[in-house]
């Protein structure tokens, strides 16, 4: 099922959007933080990410349920891209762990939450939006089915883009402009790349740096370092950024992975998003770390 | 050999430059262009190209291929599978012989443009599992043996037997995600093609209300949670709810021994008409053309994959597209995946008919 916030169900379902039943919500919540959005953490070599899923449900009701096995917590994390799915059920509200393969990821995961009915059961419950009753008196109860959902939360997406920062992927992409004299370059963002154009005699240095053993951490060091603060910098300055141009997202996902502050010094922004790239330059030092 | 990828500035190169290697695409290779420095190269991941070389052949041979090509990149992780660098580089080379016969160029150059676009390399996120030549081939493998209870080779056979079904499955995500629902579709596929394949080929009196119902059915219900068992249980329920159009399929043949001279403003309406807003005169060129041209070259031709089967001659003359990309706006990526290859050669033609009759 896709989440349609518009759609009507042939009974009532606790939901952000809509008051069928009365002052009751779930939603999913992150320990450490406030916000109600689940958390995830990326592995150290960053090839699995493991998600922490804290359910919030207010219905007493429906917790009854729950916990007579009837209903359960069930989330459907998948993506479109590689037909990746995964259901993840649980009667437990927190310390729910769901760990996902990135290599079976490709552009966003999406995630969404349920409470699902198992047995068909009756909810009892004064919060079903009266409008359900024909009968102001009637009791307020609603039949559930096998396979109903009773309450779904809101639908988060993730991007789990972990080596984005590897400068021979497609972010960032160094051209040769012959306008520009030598050792001269700028960086055009202006585009869903980050655009760096430079003059000939750099695009040789480039070159040359790249067929190197510890060539790129040169170049990460000094041109793509540069561009990487540069960019911090419009996004700080401007975060709608995100909605214009792939490289703000990449940004933005890549600073809420690695716990960035968007109150940090830019220099030190770039430096935790190219996971502190002078350390790259330890060989060239002729020590060892 | 290792994996390879074009480098970015390369792929776009040669995107950009389709019209001018034009000719490198129908009669000549690329091999003297794409050097060491337009491609990055991955050890960790080795290609087996003598599964790969073995790849070859038509529409007839994808079940194979497919196969081919999922031996030939063991270990191709999805995340992987998903960059349009690696499958347009094979299509460049080591397929590109391959891509050019199972997509033939067509003659016409913006049609030819066009058509490379999308077989050789990736426009879109569809044209992974369904135009590039090469991407297709492994993805619809991978798909499929997501399913662990169903021989690969058979659920390949029942997916490529017609490719509108195909597509029903495929581009309805929902189901595809969902692996039981889509085990259980794969299933009714398969017995339709090992038994009467009507299923399979009445697509639009059949296949498609079918797969309308399966959406439809995701609606209200967490397909994702749906077991086997309940996958199979809603696929009965629909089966028995669905509205077969049980109207005899009529043949265009038989169609146009009713058709009414031109000046009697009687209209023969077919059963999904509504309005027609069309002259007997179109018509009736569709037809004789089809009659003539088409059926006399193809008599053999699955009824449901004409290009003027009773659906596609209704739309041509209701829509009246004047040209390929009219075309390609009127008619869905379904109804056009549909048509015989053999026939979809024809459009041109069939457009250049409704140009000049609206030119009269």
């Amino acid at each position: 099922m896709r989440i349609n916030t518009q759609k009507s169900f042939p009974y009532p379902v606790i939901r952000e959007t809509h008051d069928d039943y009365m002052d009751e919500e779930f939603f999913l919540w992150s320990t450490n933080e406030s916000n109600r959005k689940p958390k995830f953490e990326l592995s150290e070599d960053s090839s699995i990410a493991k998600f922490e899923l804290n359910y919030s449900l207010s219905s007493t009701a429906i917790k009854r349920q729950i916990a007579n096995g009837n209903a359960v917590y069930l989330s459907v994390f998948s993506c479109k891209e590689t037909f990746f799915h995964k259901v993840f059920e649980s009667s437990s509200e927190s310390n729910n762990f769901v760990e996902i393969n990135l290599d079976e990821i490709s552009g966003k995961i999406e995630l969404e939450s349920y409470v699902y009915i198992k047995n068909d059961l009756t909810i009892e419950s004064k919060n079903i939006n009266k409008e359900y009753f024909s009968d102001t008196f009637s009791e307020r109860k609603f039949d559930y089915h096998e396979g109903n959902i009773i309450a779904q939360a809101q639908v988060f997406k993730f991007n789990c883009v972990p080596d984005i920062f590897n400068f021979s992927s497609s972010l960032f992409r160094l051209v040769q402009d012959d306008d520009l004299k030598d050792g001269e370059w700028h960086v055009d963002t202006d585009q869903d790349k980050i655009i760096i154009k430079a003059a000939k005699n750099i695009i040789k240095i480039e070159q040359n740096l790249t067929n190197q053993k510890d060539g790129e951490s040169v170049l990460a060091n000094s041109i793509y370092f540069s561009a990487v603060m540069h960019a911090v910098i419009l996004y700080l300055d401007e975060p709608e950024l995100v909605n214009v141009y792939h490289w703000a997202k990449v940004f933005e996902q890549r600073m809420a992975i690695k716990n960035v502050r968007d109150d940090e010094d830019a220099y030190k922004i770039a430096s935790i998003l190219m996971d502190w790239p002078l350390s790259e330059l330890h060989h060239l030092s002729g020590e060892s770390t | 050999m290792s994996i390879a990828f074009f480098k970015d500035e390369a792929l776009d190169e040669l995107f950009e430059n389709i019209e001018v290697n034009l000719d490198r695409y129908r009669n000549g290779d690329f091999d003297d262009l794409i050097t060491d420095d337009s491609v990055h190269k991955f050890a960790e991941l080795s290609i087996n190209q003598e599964f790969l070389i073995s790849i070859y052949g038509g529409q007839d041979d994808d079940v194979d291929n497919c196969l081919k090509m999922f031996e030939a990149m063991e270990g191709l992780t999805p995340k992987l599978a998903r960059d349009k660098r690696l499958w347009s580089y094979l299509t460049h080379t080591s397929l590109f012989h391959y891509t050019r016969e199972r997509w033939p160029i067509p003659d016409d150059d913006d049609e030819a443009v066009n058509w490379i676009k999308h077989h050789f390399f990736i426009t879109g996120s569809r044209d992974f599992e369904r135009d590039n030549a090469a991407s297709r081939l492994w993805w619809t493998t991978f798909i499929c043996k997501r399913v662990t209870n169903i021989d690969t080779r058979k659920a390949l056979g029942a997916l490529f037997f017609r490719m509108d079904p195909r597509s029903q499955v495929l581009d309805r995500k929902t189901t595809a995600l969902s692996t039981n629902l889509f085990e259980a579709v794969l299933e009714k596929m398969i017995i339709s093609f090992e038994g009467d394949q009507k299923f399979l080929t009445d697509r639009h009196g059949l296949n498609r209300p079918f797969m309308s119902e399966v959406n439809a059915l995701g609606g209200f219900n967490l397909l994702n949670a749906l077991s086997l068992e309940q996958s199979r249980k809603k696929l009965k329920e629909i089966d028995q709810t669905v509205k077969f159009n049980d109207l005899p399929n009529e043949t265009i043949l038989n169609e146009i021994d009713v058709l009414e001279p031109e000046s009697s403003g009687h209209l023969n309406t077919l059963p999904e008409e509504k309005t027609i807003k069309t002259d007997m005169s179109l018509r009736q060129k569709l037809v004789k053309f089809d009659l003539e041209e088409i059926r006399s070259k193809y008599p053999n031709t699955d009824e449901n994959e004409r290009i003027l089967s009773r659906y596609m001659l209704f739309t041509f003359d209701d829509e009246r597209p004047r040209n390929m990309k009219e075309f390609i706006e009127v008619f869905s990526w379904e109804d056009r995946d549909g048509i015989s290859p053999d026939e979809s050669f024809y459009v041109a033609q069939i457009c250049k008919i409704i140009d000049d009759h609206l030119n009269l």
